[in-house]
This record gives C-alpha cells, structure tokens and sequence, in this order.
C-alpha cells in the first residue's frame, strides 16, 4: 500500500512540472545558444521554423521504422519498413529501403519492393513523412502544443509536441522533436477516434555521419512544373478545369504536366496542401479515342463518379463532361466531392 | 288685512314674508301680525301643517359618491375618462384562483397553435419578399405633392437662363448606363437560365484493385503505402 501510494506521489510530482504550452512562431522560445549541426547557425530561428526547414539544414543520418495502417476492400492492412536516411544538410537526401517488415514477401517480391522504393523515395520524402510544407499555412491551419514532456528517441532528447487542426480537420500528431536542429524523430498520426494511421521512429541516428557512400536521390519523377496561375492550353495542349471550392485550409501549391504511363496523353496535375497533408486534382482533359478511365467497379461511365475509399485515404475518379478527372488525398469524401463539382460546373 | 280681495301679485309677495314664521319642527314658532287676506291667511296655515308633516318624515341617507358622479358629469362630462382611469386605478387587484390560471393559459395555448392559413401564408410572403414590398407599401402611402407653380416658373427660367453644355447631358450618360446595365443583365440571366447545373451519378467501392495505374500511383504517392504489383 505504501509502494503504491508513493507510486502515484511520484508520478504526480513529474507531470506537477509538465505544463501544456502552445506553440506559436513568435511566443516559442529561439534556439537559445544552440545550434544546427551544419555549420549554419539558426539560433534565432523558431520551433516551427526549425521542424519546417530541419531535414534539409540538417546532416545526419538514421535508421527508421515506418508503418502505416490503412482499409483496403473493406480489410485493414498494415505497410511496414526499415529504411536507412540520410541528409548532408545541404538539400541532398536518401531514403533507402532497408527491410520490408510487414506484409511478408518472398525473396522475389521483396527485390521488387525494395527497388521501387528506392524509386519512391522523393515522394517518401515528400508526402509520406511528416513535414511542414508551408510556415504560414501550418500556422494558419495547425495548433502545436508542448506537453511539456521530454521524451527519449534513439538516445536523443526531444521536445513533446502535440499537432492538430483547431477544426477538427485531418488527423492529430504526435512529434518528438529534437530542440536544436528542430528534426522530428518520432512521429504518431491517429484520426480523431484514436485509429492509429502511421508510426515512425528513428531507431538510432547520427548527426556526424560518414555520408561518403550514400547515393543521393535523383529526381526520376516524369512530372514537369507548370506556371501556378495563366493558360495552359499552349503548354499540355488544353484547358484544365480549375476547383473553385476546396477543402477548408487548402490552398494551391504547385501545377504540374505528367503523361498517363499507359496512353501516353498528357495530364495536368494541381497539388494543394493545408501545411502538412496534400490533396492532388488531376485533369486529363477532353476525351479523345476512347482514352476516358475505362476502369472500375462498376465500370466508369460518362457523368459517373467513382469514390474509392482507402481509409483515411480517399480516391475520386471520372469522366465528367467528357473529360477525366482524379482527385485524392486524406479529407472527408463531401469535401472531395465537392472540390470535384465546383471545377465541372 | 283685506278680508276678501285678495291680490295674486300682492299676496305672492306677502306669503314669501309669511314663509319666515313656517316652523316645521313645531307648531308656528310665531304669528305675523297681519296677514294680507283671508287667503294669505289659509295658505299660512297649510304651508305650516306641509312643513310639519314633511320634517316628520324619517330622514334617508344618500349614497353621495353616485351623486357626485352624477353631478359632475352634468357639470364637467369632458373630464369622464380621467375619472374612469383614476377609479380603475383606485380598485385593487384580486388574487385570481390557480385553476383560472391554467384555464387561461390552455385557452392562449390553442389560440396560439391555430393561425389561420391565410395569416401564414401572407407572413411566408412577406418574409420570402423581403423589404421591398413593405417600402413599396409605405411610399404607396405618401401622398404626391404638387410643386407650386412658382417654383416651377422659377426651374424653367433658371434653365433657359443655364448655358447649354456642349458635352453629352448627365441625363444622356445615365439611359445609356441604363440600357448597357438591363442588356448585360438580360444576357447574364440568359446565360444563367441556359446553364443547367450538372450532374453526375457517385459509386463507391472499396478496393484500389480497380484503379487504374495513374491513380494507383498518384494514390501510393500521397500515401506512402506499397500496393503491390499492380504499380
């Protein structure tokens, strides 16, 4: 009894000093004196700053765990890796697949994996992992609040950050940021039932590593940038139809040509963010010969829209007043829907 | 005394001095000492006895506030409604019995529940239509005044003595802002009325294996997630 008792004094002594601070990006205190391991001081550079620039400021290099847990068909499914990272802190990176954890693979389909996500990694880099995209944007759309803990991560002391929409919007993060060079190495992502969508942890990292056999990712994506605003026609060849409604907190970050990798016809793809999650609108322009998305569950008609729910991840895909349309990202299907509509009428 | 010839004029005069000597409370206090006839004489003998047998009579006490009532609304009938407010304010106010209570607000209730379609339908309109029609009713109700007709000779002498203006009249520009405003909003409308909104049919499904291989990889992109070999 007297164990006990004591047991509950004590814990209540040690969260007695953890105090639940919001985190904004003028109250936050700076760097106090330290410093980037990259020979680039940014000492007076905020938290947020910090976590927003910290993989491409920042030399290091760790071995991670990731896993992600999403419905497919109606079943849940888990994706597990180990991959090894690496930055010089210079803008350079590489995400090497290390392992494939879960679903299990034989040998042959394990190569495979492990080469395609070698050719993945950028987008990895990108949009997999937890990153703040926009300053401004995270800061319009998030709240980020220190519970006041210190937490341990591979032998690294980092700061406890709770991550959410004040709107109830997306999915609610958990970070363990290490203070100084403001890089996250720990991330949990939960929806707002407490469905737990994906992990990362560093399981050891190095912030004066030997980076001299590293291959630095090569952009190998096919999509070439286009103008945010004007007329495309001249350039892909047709209009594409603009979403007049998003989702709440997204704004348009970047327009972009690919090629359908099966027909060939050029598509026009519009990436949207709210400062952490990414939207993508893809517009394939007019029908021509047949080339309308042909494939679905039922069978995708003429003026049909088919929804494609991958939970938290939703796919929209039609062909809408003779013309095709995708849409996907991680909101609530009215919101997509919605943002597919406002560009058709 | 003049025993029989009595006088009407004369004898008026002499009974209103007879009338001193008329004690109702007893017999005649006292006589005059002369009456002006025999006439005179008899009437002061009756005028007596009627004063007796009046004063006899039990007295009746008057209610005085009906009186009063009446005798200041034959005196002063236009004060009537401030006498009716300061006794209606004068009354006191009776505790009403609990069940009278109930029974009043049951009886609001159902008054309440039933407005007559007609009442219902004018407040639908009168809330779909917005402020127009109740200004359109309360300038309706203006009556249109005439311009004196000095005042009119006074504008048509100030204009003929005006230099004309070489330039367009502001009366020219505003019927040209007119029309261009009722022709681009004719052609908006038409444009409007000849958009219908589109539609489409929504279907769900729950598997990426139907997606084709640019959403598949678009898909796997935002997602970070290895759908297989379908890639």
């Amino acid at each position: 009894m007297r164990l006990a008792r004591l047991a509950l004094l004590a814990l209540a002594a040690a969260f007695a000093g953890c105090e639940r601070v919001e985190v904004t990006n003028t109250t936050l205190p700076t760097n106090e004196g330290n410093q980037t391991l990259t020979g680039t001081p940014n000492a007076t550079a905020t938290l947020i700053d910090r976590i927003a620039h910290a993989r491409d400021t920042t030399r290091f290099q760790g071995v991670r765990r990731v896993e992600i847990h999403f419905e497919d068909g109606g079943q849940p499914r888990d994706f597990q890796v180990r991959e090894r990272v690496s930055a010089d802190g210079n803008g350079a990176y590489a995400i090497e697949a290390l392992d494939v954890l879960d679903p299990a693979m034989g040998d042959a389909e394990r190569s495979l994996f492990l080469t395609l996500q070698s050719v993945r990694q950028g987008m990895n880099w990108r949009y997999r992992d937890f990153s703040i995209d926009q300053v401004q944007l995270f800061l319009q759309n998030y709240r980020t609040t220190d519970t006041g803990l210190t937490v341990d991560v591979a032998g690294v002391s980092c700061l406890d950050l709770d991550v959410e929409r004040p709107d109830g919007g997306g999915s609610i993060y958990s970070l363990s940021v290490h203070s100084p060079t403001g890089l996250i190495l720990s991330s949990r992502e939960e929806t707002y039932q407490g469905v737990l969508v994906a992990e990362m942890v560093y399981e050891s990292i190095s912030f004066s590593p030997d980076l001299s056999a590293v291959a630095w990712h090569q952009s190998t994506n096919n999509e070439q940038p286009l103008p945010l605003t004007g007329a495309l026609l001249g350039i892909v060849g047709f209009e594409p139809r603009v979403p007049r409604s998003l989702p709440p907190g997204y704004q348009l970050l970047e327009r972009s040509s690919l090629l359908h990798p099966q027909d060939g016809s050029p598509w026009v793809k519009a990436t949207y963010g709210d400062g952490v999650e990414t939207l993508f609108y893809l517009h394939g322009g007019p029908i021509v010969a047949g080339n309308g998305i042909n494939s679905g569950a039922p069978r995708i008609e003429a003026d049909l829209l088919e929804i494609t729910q991958t939970a938290p991840w939703i796919v929209a895909r039609g062909n809408l007043r003779n013309e095709r349309v995708i849409a996907l990202g991680k909101v609530h299907e009215d919101e997509l829907i919605l943002m597919v509509r406002s560009a058709m009428e | 005394m003049n025993p029989g010839l009595p006088d009407r004029a004369v004898c008026q005069l002499a009974r209103e001095g007879l009338l001193d000597f008329v004690d109702p409370s007893g017999p005649t206090r006292a006589m005059p000492q002369a009456f002006h006839c025999d006439a005179c004489r008899a009437w002061f003998e009756r005028a007596g006895s009627q004063a007796r047998a009046i004063h006899s009579l039990p007295r009746r006490v008057a209610d005085m506030a009906p009186l009063d009532g009446l005798v200041v609304a034959e005196l002063n009938a236009g004060r009537r409604q401030e006498r009716a407010g300061a006794a209606l304010a004068a009354l006191q106010r009776l505790q009403v019995p609990s069940e009278l209570d109930a029974l009043v607000k049951d009886q609001l209730g159902r008054a309440r529940r039933g407005a007559p379609a007609e009442l219902e339908g004018r407040v639908a309109l009168e809330l779909q239509a917005g402020a127009g029609p109740r200004i359109e009713r309360q300038l309706g109700r203006l009556a249109r005044l005439s311009a004196p007709a000095e005042l009119d000779l006074r504008v048509a002498g100030s204009l003929a003595d005006s230099p004309r203006s070489d330039g367009v009249p502001m009366r020219r520009w505003i019927a040209i802002a007119a029309t261009l405003f009722v022709v681009f909003g004719a052609a908006t409308l038409v444009r409007q009325l000849r958009d219908e909104p589109y539609t489409f049919r929504v279907v769900h499904t729950s598997s990426t294996a139907s997606l084709d291989p640019l959403a598949l990889g678009q898909l796997s992109a935002v997602s970070g997630v290895w759908f297989g070999g379908a890639q």
